[in-house]
Order: C-alpha cells, then sequence, then structure tokens
C-alpha cells in the first residue's frame, strides 16, 4: 500500500512534465511569423477550385490567385487591365473582338498557353457536362454560347484561334464593355491535358497560369499556394500563401490576436466598433459592389400603376438607420442602383431621402391617406444573414406612416421559386456584381425582356437607352446613357435600394500593402509581411 | 450453435433497422424538406430551361418512388450518389472527413475512458459527503456547459492566454491540436461514465464474490482492482460503445468551434446549402457506423460473457 502510494506521488508530476515540456516544444515550433508566408482566414471552403465550377466568394477568390485570364481588374480602381492579352481590338460595330496574346506565358505544368486554351476552357465550361453555374450568365453574349450550352451544339461558334497568339471573339450582339466580363474567373483558361485526367482530380490538384501554384487543400482545413516562379507579371511579395479555413469568426478572431493567423475577412457580429478601437489589429473597410433591396411586384396591387405610393415607401425606409444600427456599420446607405465602388458610377443618383412627412403626403397622393384603405403588404425575405433585422426595421419604417406590413421569412429554395414564379408581391433581395460594370446592376435587372427582371419593370426609354449603351464605344456617352436610364428606372420606383454592402477585414499590424477589391476579393500582389 | 443463431438474428436486424433509417431519412429530406432543390441551386439566375435540365440531370422529374428505388440499388453497391456543390461522389467527400472525425472520437473516448473509469473507481465505497458534493455540483455544472462556451473557455486559458497549447485547426494530425477540442468533447460524457462506473463498482462490492476475496485477506483495493473492477465494467464499456458511435457522428458544435475538418461540420454546410444527396449520405453513414458499433457490442458481449448466453443473467 505504502509502495504503492509512493509510487504515484513520484510518477505523477513527473510524466506531467515531461508532457507539458513536449507540448511547449511542439508549440514554439509553430506560429506565423515567417515573412514569406501570408496566412488568411475564410469561414467556408471553396466548393471546387476550378474556374469553370467556382461561384461562390471564396472559391472566386482562391481561383483568382491561381488563374489569369485574358484580361484582369485593377485592384483598386476595378478597371480592366490587360493580363495573358496584351492589347485588343474592338470592331466599330462593337461585335467582333481580337486579342492579342502575350508569348511565352506558360501553365504551371510547364507548357506554353495560347489561344487553342482559350477556346478549348471556353467551350468546356459552357459544356452542360462541366455544369459550371457562371459559364452561361457571362458568355452568353457569344455567338453560339446559348446553344452549346443547351446542348444543341458541341462546339462554341463564336470564338476561333486565328493562330497561337490571336484570339478572335464574335457576339450575338454589340456589347462594348464585353473584355470587362472577361475578368471574371469562368473565363480563365484550363490545360486540356490535365482536365482530362478526370474533373475531381482537376479540382483537387488544379494547373493554372496565375501568380500563384497550388501546393495542396486539406478539405474544411486548409489550402496552400505557392509563388509561382514562372509567372509572367509582376512576383508577389509573400511566397507561401495559406488559407485556413474557420468558420467561426471568433476564433478566427481569436488566431490573429494570438499572431496565429494575418488576416480575417469576416467580424463576429457586433464587434466592428469594438475592433476600430483595438490598436493590436488594423481595421480595414471597403464596399464592394453588392446592392441590397427591396423589390416591388409591379405585376401585382396595389403597387401596380401607383407610382407615387411606391416613392411613398421609399421615403419612409430609413437607410441611414438600417445600415449603421441594423447592419452594424458593415454596409453604407444606398444613394442609387449602382454601388459607389463601381467604375461609372453616378452620386446620389436617389431623388429620395429619408423623410416620413413627404411619405405621408404622397401616400395620400396615393389615395391611402395615412394608410387607409392599403391592405396589409406581405414583405418576403430569406431566412439567412441580417435578412430578417432588416425586414423588420423595414417593417416599423413602413408603420410609422401608416403602412402595415407583414413578414414572412422563406427557405432560399421556395424564396426563389416563388419570386420567380411572380407569387411575392414585396420582397428583400441584393444583387451582386458579376463583372465589373454598372451594366451588371442596370441590364440584366431592367430591361425589360430579361429573366432576372424581377419586378415586371418595363419602360421602353430605359429599354433603349440600355440597348444604346451596350453598342456605344465611347466611354463616356456610354457611362452618360448608363446614368441616365438609372435615373429614370429610379424615378418610376420599381425598387427601394437600401443599402451597399461593406467587407469588413481584419489585418495583423505586421502585415501592410493590403489593397480591397470592389469583387469582395483580397488582392494579394501588394501585401507585405514584416518580421516580428 | 445458439450462439450462431443470435449472431444471425442479430445482423439480420441490424440490416431492417438500416433500411428502416435510411426509408425515413430519405422521405424526410425528400418530403419535408420546402422547396424545389434545383431553384435552390440555382437561385436568381435560374430560367425554367434551366430548371428542368437540371432537375432531369438530378432525377428530381421522377416519382418519388422511381427515385427511393433508384436510391437503395445504388446504395446496394456502395454507391451514396454525387454532391450537388461540389460535384463529387459522395462517398469520397465523406472519406475526406471521416479520419478527422475517428481521430478526434478516438481520443475524446480514451479521454472519457482513463479519466471517468478512474474517477469512478477513486469515488466507489467513499462514503464522504464533502467529496460528493463536490463531485455532484462539478458534474452538474459542467454538464450545463454549452460546448461551445466550454470550448470558448478553454481556447481563452489555454492558448490565448497562456499560449501553451494551438487555438484550433487539425495542425496536420499534430497531437497538440487534438487536446482542446478532445477535452471540450469529452467532459460532459467524463461525469456520466464516472457516476455509472462508481454505481457499477458499489453494487459489485456488495455482492459475495467480493466478500469472499476480502476474506481471502485481500485489501479493499486489491480486491477491487482485480474482481470488482472486471465486473463493473461491462455496462461502462456499453455506454462508451454508444457514445463512440456518437461521437463518429462528428461534434458540429466543437468542429466549428475549434476549425475542426470533421464530419459534423461538414454536414451542417451541406444541410446549408441544400446539397440533399451529401447530407443523406452523411446521415446513413453516422446511422450505420452507430448501428453497426452496436451490434458488434451486443454480439461480442454475448461471445464474451457465458452468462448472458443462457438468456439469463446469474448473480456472482
Amino acid at each position: 500500500m505504502g509502495l504503492l502510494c509512493m509510487k504515484k506521488v513520484k510518477w505523477v508530476p513527473v510524466s506531467l512534465a515531461v508532457l507539458l515540456t513536449a507540448i511547449l516544444m511542439v508549440v514554439a515550433g509553430c506560429g506565423a511569423t515567417d515573412s514569406s508566408v501570408f496566412t488568411y482566414a475564410e469561414l467556408s471552403e471553396p466548393t471546387a477550385i476550378d474556374p469553370a465550377l467556382a461561384d461562390e466568394a471564396v472559391g472566386v477568390n482562391i481561383t483568382r490567385y491561381l488563374f489569369d485570364g485574358l484580361v484582369g481588374y485593377d485592384s483598386e480602381t476595378g478597371q480592366v487591365k490587360p493580363a495573358v492579352a496584351e492589347s485588343w481590338d474592338i470592331s466599330d460595330d462593337a461585335t467582333e473582338f481580337t486579342f492579342h496574346l502575350r508569348k511565352g506565358t506558360k501553365f504551371t505544368n510547364g507548357r506554353e498557353l495560347t489561344a487553342h486554351d482559350f477556346v478549348y476552357s471556353w467551350t468546356r465550361a459552357l459544356d452542360p457536362a462541366t455544369m459550371s453555374p457562371m459559364a452561361l450568365t457571362i458568355m452568353e453574349p457569344i455567338r453560339g454560347a446559348v446553344a452549346l450550352a443547351d446542348g444543341e451544339a458541341t462546339a462554341l461558334e463564336g470564338v476561333d484561334a486565328v493562330d497561337d497568339y490571336t484570339l478572335k471573339v464574335t457576339l450575338e450582339f454589340p456589347l462594348a464593355e464585353f473584355v470587362t466580363f472577361l475578368g471574371h474567373p469562368v473565363c480563365a483558361p484550363v490545360p486540356q491535358e490535365e482536365v482530362e485526367m478526370g474533373a475531381t482530380a482537376f479540382s483537387e490538384n488544379p494547373v493554372g497560369n496565375g501568380p500563384f501554384k497550388f501546393k495542396e487543400w486539406q478539405p474544411n482545413d486548409h489550402v496552400t499556394l505557392e509563388i509561382n516562379p514562372d509567372y509572367y507579371g509582376e512576383r508577389a511579395k509573400v511566397d507561401t500563401v495559406t488559407m485556413r479555413i474557420i468558420p467561426s469568426a471568433a476564433t478566427a478572431l481569436a488566431e490573429l490576436k494570438a499572431g496565429n493567423i494575418d488576416a480575417i475577412k469576416s467580424i463576429p457580429p457586433g464587434q466592428a466598433e469594438a475592433l476600430k478601437d483595438d490598436t493590436s489589429v488594423n481595421l480595414f473597410e471597403g464596399q464592394v459592389n453588392a446592392l441590397g433591396f427591396v423589390a416591388f411586384n409591379l405585376d401585382m396591387d396595389p403597387w401596380r400603376d401607383n407610382v407615387s405610393l411606391r416613392q411613398a415607401l421609399i421615403w419612409a425606409v430609413d437607410r441611414q438607420t438600417i445600415a449603421e444600427t441594423v447592419l452594424q456599420g458593415q454596409a453604407d446607405p444606398a444613394d442609387g442602383i449602382v454601388p459607389g465602388a463601381m467604375p461609372g458610377h453616378q452620386q446620389f443618383a436617389m431623388p429620395y431621402d429619408y423623410n416620413p412627412e413627404t411619405a405621408a403626403e404622397l401616400l395620400a397622393q396615393a389615395g391611402y391617406p395615412q394608410g387607409d384603405g392599403l391592405p396589409p403588404i406581405n414583405l418576403a425575405y430569406r431566412m439567412e444573414g441580417p435578412n430578417a433585422d432588416v425586414a423588420q426595421a423595414i417593417q416599423a419604417n413602413l408603420a410609422a406612416v401608416g403602412a402595415q406590413v407583414e413578414l414572412t421569412g422563406l427557405e432560399s429554395g421556395v424564396f426563389f421559386e416563388q419570386m420567380l414564379g411572380g407569387e411575392l408581391e414585396f420582397f428583400i433581395i441584393s444583387w451582386q456584381a458579376d463583372y465589373n460594370s454598372v451594366d451588371t446592376f442596370l441590364y440584366p435587372l431592367f430591361k425589360s425582356d430579361q429573366g432576372q427582371n424581377v419586378f415586371g419593370y418595363a419602360n421602353p426609354e430605359v429599354d433603349s437607352l440600355l440597348e444604346r449603351a451596350r453598342s456605344t464605344l465611347d466611354e463616356n456617352d456610354r457611362i452618360r446613357d448608363y446614368n441616365d436610364a438609372e435615373r429614370l428606372i429610379l424615378a418610376d420606383a420599381p425598387l427601394i435600394p437600401v443599402f451597399f454592402r461593406q467587407d469588413v477585414m481584419v489585418f495583423a499590424p505586421r502585415v501592410t500593402g493590403f489593397v480591397h477589391t470592389p469583387l469582395g476579393d483580397l488582392a494579394l500582389n501588394e501585401i507585405t509581411v514584416s518580421e516580428s | 450453435m445458439q450462439i450462431f443463431r443470435f449472431i444471425l438474428i442479430r445482423l439480420l436486424s441490424m440490416l431492417a433497422v438500416l433500411l428502416g433509417a435510411v426509408t425515413l431519412l430519405f422521405v424526410v429530406i425528400y418530403l419535408l424538406v420546402p422547396g424545389d432543390a434545383a431553384q435552390a441551386i440555382q437561385g436568381i439566375r435560374a430560367t425554367p430551361e434551366s430548371l428542368e435540365n437540371l432537375r432531369r440531370e438530378l432525377g428530381l422529374d421522377r416519382p418519388l418512388w422511381v427515385q427511393y428505388g433508384r436510391y437503395l440499388w445504388r446504395l446496394l453497391h456502395l454507391d451514396l450518389g454525387t454532391s450537388y456543390q461540389l460535384n463529387r461522389s459522395v462517398s469520397s467527400v465523406i472519406g475526406d472527413y471521416l479520419p478527422a472525425t475517428a481521430y478526434l472520437a478516438g481520443a475524446a473516448l480514451l479521454l472519457e475512458s482513463v479519466v471517468g473509469i478512474g474517477w469512478g473507481m477513486t469515488m466507489a465505497g467513499r462514503r464522504s459527503i464533502r467529496w460528493d458534493t463536490a463531485s455532484a455540483l462539478s458534474g452538474a455544472v459542467l454538464m450545463a456547459t454549452p460546448v461551445f462556451f466550454l470550448g470558448m473557455l478553454l481556447q481563452y486559458i489555454f492558448a490565448s492566454r497562456l499560449g501553451i497549447l494551438p487555438l484550433s485547426g487539425l495542425g496536420g494530425y499534430n497531437p497538440v491540436n487534438l487536446v482542446l477540442p478532445a477535452v471540450t468533447l469529452a467532459a460532459g460524457q467524463v461525469i456520466i461514465v464516472g457516476a455509472l462506473m462508481r454505481a457499477a463498482l458499489e453494487t459489485e462490492m456488495r455482492k459475495l464474490y467480493f466478500l469472499a476475496a476480502r476474506s481471502r485477506g485481500l485489501t479493499h483495493r486489491q480486491a477491487m482492482l482485480r474482481h470488482g473492477t472486471r465486473n463493473a465494467l461491462g455496462p461502462v464499456a456499453t455506454l462508451l460503445a454508444v457514445d463512440f458511435g456518437t461521437l463518429l457522428g462528428g461534434a458540429m458544435i466543437t468542429e466549428i468551434v475549434f476549425a475542426w475538418p470533421g464530419l459534423g461540420r461538414m454536414t451542417y454546410f451541406a444541410a446549408q446549402t441544400r446539397d440533399v444527396p451529401l447530407v443523406l449520405g452523411a446521415v446513413i453513414v453516422m446511422v450505420t457506423l452507430f448501428v453497426v458499433l452496436n451490434s458488434l457490442v451486443d454480439i461480442l458481449y454475448r461471445v464474451l460473457n457465458p452468462r448472458l448466453r443462457m438468456g439469463r443473467a446469474l448473480d456472482g
């Protein structure tokens, strides 16, 4: 008995000490203080690292590090800049685009990239078997794209590799800004020989031509990229990039504060104010090209043919408070349809402010003084993110002028089904830019023949302005048409623009050179991590 | 021969349970989840044609019983279908996450067994109001603490403040990364294992063979270690086996707090993106692991413990 006791007393602390020492030794070995490594956190995992398949923000972002298309976007201004294509010519009618490719650019498997790779990659992306979520949205203007996507053709008629370094693209209709569409990763080239080893294999071991090359992907844990030594462009200032997937924003922030990661792309709810005052981190806020709005279904009563009523409700919504309080500063109040980060955006396009008195006057003009006789309005929203809070704020705003609102939270699938079926009368939705042009906020949403015109909005003048803008080569003339169209739409009031989303990122103090792109990506080219 | 009959019956009933579970899950997921999956996948960009194409592609245009029949047929060939979102076979996706989950589940189980059984043995036969109150109280507190809170508390103390353990992540299967999530996961269960072990030991202590052992001159401690423990472990082992089955299903909250790349978290995100085949496949794998593990323990029991084979327990 006594012997047993002695043994216990002796061994427990000894083994504990050994264990602790071992732990400390292992821990001392890690920590992100290496200046050649940049580590950032995302909340979720990319669905695929393949240009044809990426459609959510995480996948699109990482795809941009690995693949370079014909053109890219300047990370600060969002303007189109040359990438694999050195230059391009546009025909006078804006339907023929000829791209002159850089010579000697390579995939990371060592093979030279030619115009034929674009023909292959775009055909592959549009092929229905690839099931690309974005290919048709972006490439629809190309002649024959729709036929290929519908399975009626096997080749992409409008794309032709004239020689190894010349790619000719013919469009179905004039589109002066088509080049901006090509900045989307779905148009990036992929090497046929690697893809044909199997789609799954390619997504797990992608081979690209971007500033970084793929190293490893531990699902739901991390993705590691290394610098691409053969990259034709400017070399990034870090050698290794690690994206850690940390689903809890609180855990990610703790990791940042512990010095283990360099940047987080989302912050825990309600933390923005506290982080602004926190000197141990750098908070960075930047507007992204996304609009949150409430849509009127113009085919339904009471909205049909009652512009005063719709305008009244716009005047009644306190956009400032919604952006600052409900969305906790992670949004700016909308001053139009096109977000401020978009090149060609016009300031203060909105002819409406927040003013309940004007709202009341207009409501009386519309035939519903103090809301008398106005049936209860059903406001629908997707039960995701802050939608429910925004809906409640709008409900309170409208109740203040006498309009009774009932809220209906719907699961995503049901919401889209009912919305596209024209069953919702009044609903909250957001729209994010697909390409860096004003067009992405106007043409697909408000042109009368577009599938995504969820308002049932039709104004012949707007239609012809949008049509003309698309075929105008002169940038100033084109932007003027788009701006005119935006003002006409706002005057017709088919929607209540509510907020432009902001991204909030947090960086460790040792990181400099961060640029937030209007597309919501983290641009790596200037990122520097100093020794600490 | 009786034992083979028992095993056969046990295996058949296991298959029946699995078939029932698959059917129930299929019906629940396909019938009760609102909305159209094709619509949910394509969102605002959907057109009637693209929806129809996708529905055809996914087989959603067929009647439910045809879809069910096809699903069962493929399941028989161990094919769980293809994930909507990832365009990969469900089994390969699950294969990506099962190792991390099994690793964490194993560590948590080890902690539960060692600490729980040790605790139960220490407490067995002690009649001290102070100790009993202390253990009951700390047990109640531990069991009532929400997992996410315990996890964040441990992160704060051991990673942020003391800096001796990693905060989150798999760390390339570094055992140090395992400590905090395993402790978080095991904490509540340790109390239950400990209480069961203690109760079982105390039952054994009242039995005749225990008294006989004592009267042969063994100390209480020796009698407990050599005889009592072995017999008391039975019910504890059952509990641990059930626990292991549950743990293998992944621990969603712990996996989210510690950024652990496991099955629970994967299934949670799959449910959010309405990836029906992935959710269904993952839940079927979890149910199967659970049922198989339980049946195995049942069978092992019969094989190892002859008393049960007679169909009735004989009191020692």
